[in-house]
């Protein structure tokens, strides 16, 4: 094997390893996602760094071939003669058809995974609609759950905690406790989006859909409607306050209890059963 | 043609079917967005516009069959009797593709927007929720359409620049029975993945779990086809007309909307990125970066032989980075602003989002202006461009062979093929036999 030969494998084996160590990094370090505020996002973070990284390995090799075709095989001026006669290679078209369904098997393995962790039980999934459990049937229920019924409708949200019958304008949930949201909705499709957490669900008038998930950090995190429902969809937003647990019962307290009193309704203890 | 006076009744229902789109803006204009999903698009308040929207429509999708049926008849029926399907060029296999999705695909569309019509019209509660009907039912018809849609989008496009590439790269095309296949197994796929469009609309876990694998099934045979277009773009002689730079631009910017798509079809993420900027830019990047520059290549490609004109390579390339450049700065920073929490389809959006946003409608005005140098070249140049021959970039498929522009009957008899339509780089053969006459 000549000079020339070995130096061409040695660049294109640094090439490949640069392209392998720019994506790791970028992977970790996009800045492409908001805050990780719940349980869930780190779970969908994680995944999508992993995929993160696979795109950016394909997407540089791609376009390193591409760009270095444009300067390398240009047209040398004053040759009209065609390039060689190649139609084509079954050990490269086999090699390009196995690695990527090997990639995709494997992505979609561990997207299954994922979201096999997010179901909220029963056969309903992560989110579910026409067919989900009661409350009471919700896979491994602790009994410390928090639910909420989420009531949508052009162009505003309200909130109804289990146990107190007054629908209230703020959505507070306790910090490390489980929460799930019973999504209803007075008019059209709308859907119940906190990116901090990475969780959706479209609200679908005549069905309950639901959708569970637990916030790690306290803090105020924007509630976005993510379904055209309208002209001002846009201005459809809300924010959930994750509080400390206690300052949850404080609010909890202050807030539905008393309003609750007002219309002369006992209030329920909070926590299921 | 096989059916010259069916595919004339196709293209003239297009005319009338944007008048009625467009008359829709007059009276109560339609306001569900390009979906229509109910209960929006029932609103009493908007619906004579949303009538005269679905009836557009239901024409359009009636003018695709039509076509189709064209299609498929003429490509299946009158090749010249020495072309087997094994010599068709890329893009006529691209086009059999696109037609039989839209013979299968469309019908699906006319019910659901004729149910959809009725609801409003006459008070039947098929998609109504207040009657008992099912809004998600809709939304499965719709998509069962509207997913295919972008291959019929797209495929036209990877078929144009499988043509376009070998020209300019001197170079045959590289595993071209791969990309036929990949075109043809598209076609057949593109028909059980509709429901990853519908990931949070209430989707039974089993079936969001179905539609996820068939979706990334999907990028098997098209980066069959990116490996393919590099590879016969590698090691050739590039002539880097208009034409190449757009075509090499869509393997380019095709890449990125591929590998945002395989990230779509994962339910975890897709569950956070849907009905977000994400999405937005995917989708552009599939359907401009892809669509719209395979569509640029293909004017500069066949403009003259369409007017016996050439196009000045100058502006051409002029258009091409300012378009480049344009779509990058408007698209790309979408996936950021989708995956920090911007939704899509909104007239306001968070304060947060703004410098991506000006980055993003600075893209945009820079698109806009970069079809002037394209528009003037094209009005330009037919006018008073330089003179082209029948076979200017000096190809081998058979639209070369005829003068340019090509006179109405475009062969006086039936041409023999003496060569495939890629066979480039076989020293010694004189480009301008093609065939036998």
């Amino acid at each position: 094997m000549d000079v020339g030969k070995v130096t061409t494998r040695v660049v294109s084996a640094l090439f490949g390893v640069a392209i392998i160590l720019i994506s790791i990094w970028y992977g970790g370090n996009s800045g492409l996602l908001p805050v990780e505020g719940s349980e869930e996002s780190r779970m969908i973070d994680s995944l999508f760094r992993t995929m993160l990284i696979i795109a950016t390995a394909i997407f540089l090799f791609v376009q390193g071939l591409l760009v270095y075709s444009l300067f390398k095989f240009r047209q040398k001026p004053g040759d009209t003669t065609d390039g060689p006669p190649i139609h084509g290679s079954i050990p490269l078209e086999v090699l390009w058809t196995a690695i990527p369904t090997a990639l995709v098997l494997y992505v979609s393995i561990l997207s299954y995974d994922v979201s096999g962790k997010l179901a909220v039980g029963g056969s309903g999934g992560l989110g579910c609609s026409v067919d989900c459990p009661l409350v009471e049937q919700v896979a491994n229920p602790t009994g410390k759950e928090l639910i909420v019924d989420v009531i949508a409708q052009q162009y505003g949200w309200t909130f109804q905690y289990s146990g107190y019958s007054t629908e209230v304008g703020e959505m507070h949930i306790p910090a490390g406790r489980e929460v799930i949201v019973n999504l209803k909705s007075k008019d059209v499709l709308h859907a119940f989006w906190v990116p901090a957490f990475r969780v959706k669900q479209d609200i679908i008038p005549g069905r309950i859909t639901r959708l569970k998930f637990t916030a790690t950090k306290t803090g105020e995190y924007p509630l976005r409607c993510a379904e055209l429902c309208g002209a001002y969809h846009g201005i459809m937003n809300s924010v959930v306050y994750v509080d400390e647990p206690k300052a949850f019962e404080a609010w909890v307290n202050k807030e539905l209890a008393v309003k609750t009193a007002q219309v002369a309704r006992v209030p329920a203890p909070l926590a299921l059963k | 043609m096989a059916f010259p006076r069916i595919n004339a009744v196709a293209f003239w229902m297009i005319p009338p079917a944007a008048v009625l789109l467009m008359s829709s803006f007059f009276f109560g204009p339609a306001q569900a967005g390009w979906t229509s999903y109910p209960p929006l698009s029932m609103d009493p308040a908007t619906l004579i516009g949303q009538s005269l929207w679905l009836s557009s429509v239901i024409l359009l999708g009636t003018s695709s069959i039509l076509g189709a049926i064209n299609f498929v008849t003429t490509i299946w029926e009158m090749r010249v009797p020495s072309m087997g399907i094994w010599q068709m060029p890329l893009f006529v296999w691209a086009m059999f593709a696109t037609s039989i999705i839209i013979l299968v695909a469309t019908p699906v569309l006319t019910g659901a927007l004729l149910l959809l019509s009725f609801d409003l019209l006459m008070g039947t509660v098929f998609f109504n929720p207040t009657g008992g009907g099912d809004p998600v039912l809709y939304q499965h018809m719709f998509w069962f359409y509207s997913h295919p849609a972008v291959y019929i989008m797209i495929l036209p496009g990877m078929g144009l620049v499988s043509e376009i590439l070998p020209v300019y790269a001197r170079k045959p095309i590289f595993g071209y029975r791969a990309i036929a296949i990949s075109s043809m197994s598209i076609a057949v796929l593109g028909f059980i993945v509709w429901a990853h469009h519908m990931f949070t609309s209430g989707t039974p876990e089993w079936m969001r779990m179905f539609f996820m694998i068939t979706s990334m099934i999907i990028a098997v045979p098209t980066g069959i086809k990116v490996f393919s277009w590099v590879a016969t773009v590698w090691g050739g002689k590039l002539r880097l007309t208009p034409a190449m730079l757009f075509a090499m631009g869509f393997v380019s910017m095709f890449v990125v909307g591929g590998l945002s798509g395989v990230m779509l079809a994962s339910v975890p993420i897709d569950i956070h990125v849907t009905d977000t900027y994400f999405v937005v830019a995917h989708l552009h990047y599939v359907l401009f970066g892809g669509s719209v520059f395979a569509v640029y290549a293909g004017v500069y490609h066949w403009f003259p032989k369409m007017t016996g004109r050439f196009l000045n390579e100058w502006w051409g390339k002029v258009h091409f980075y300012s378009t480049f450049i344009g779509f990058n700065l408007c698209f790309l920073p979408m996936h950021k602003l989708g995956l920090l929490g911007m939704p899509r389809r909104v007239a306001a959006y968070d304060a947060s989002f703004l410098d991506l946003n000006v980055l993003v409608s600075t893209g945009g005005f820079l698109l806009g202006v970069s079809t002037l140098p394209f528009l003037g070249n094209v009005i330009y140049s037919w006018l008073k461009g330089p003179r082209a021959t029948g076979n200017p970039w000096e190809g081998l498929t058979l639209e070369w062979t005829t003068p340019s522009p090509p006179p109405v009957e475009n062969f006086e008899r039936l041409p023999v093929l003496t060569v495939g339509p890629y066979d480039y780089g076989h020293a010694g053969r004189d480009p301008s036999e093609i065939v036998r006459h």
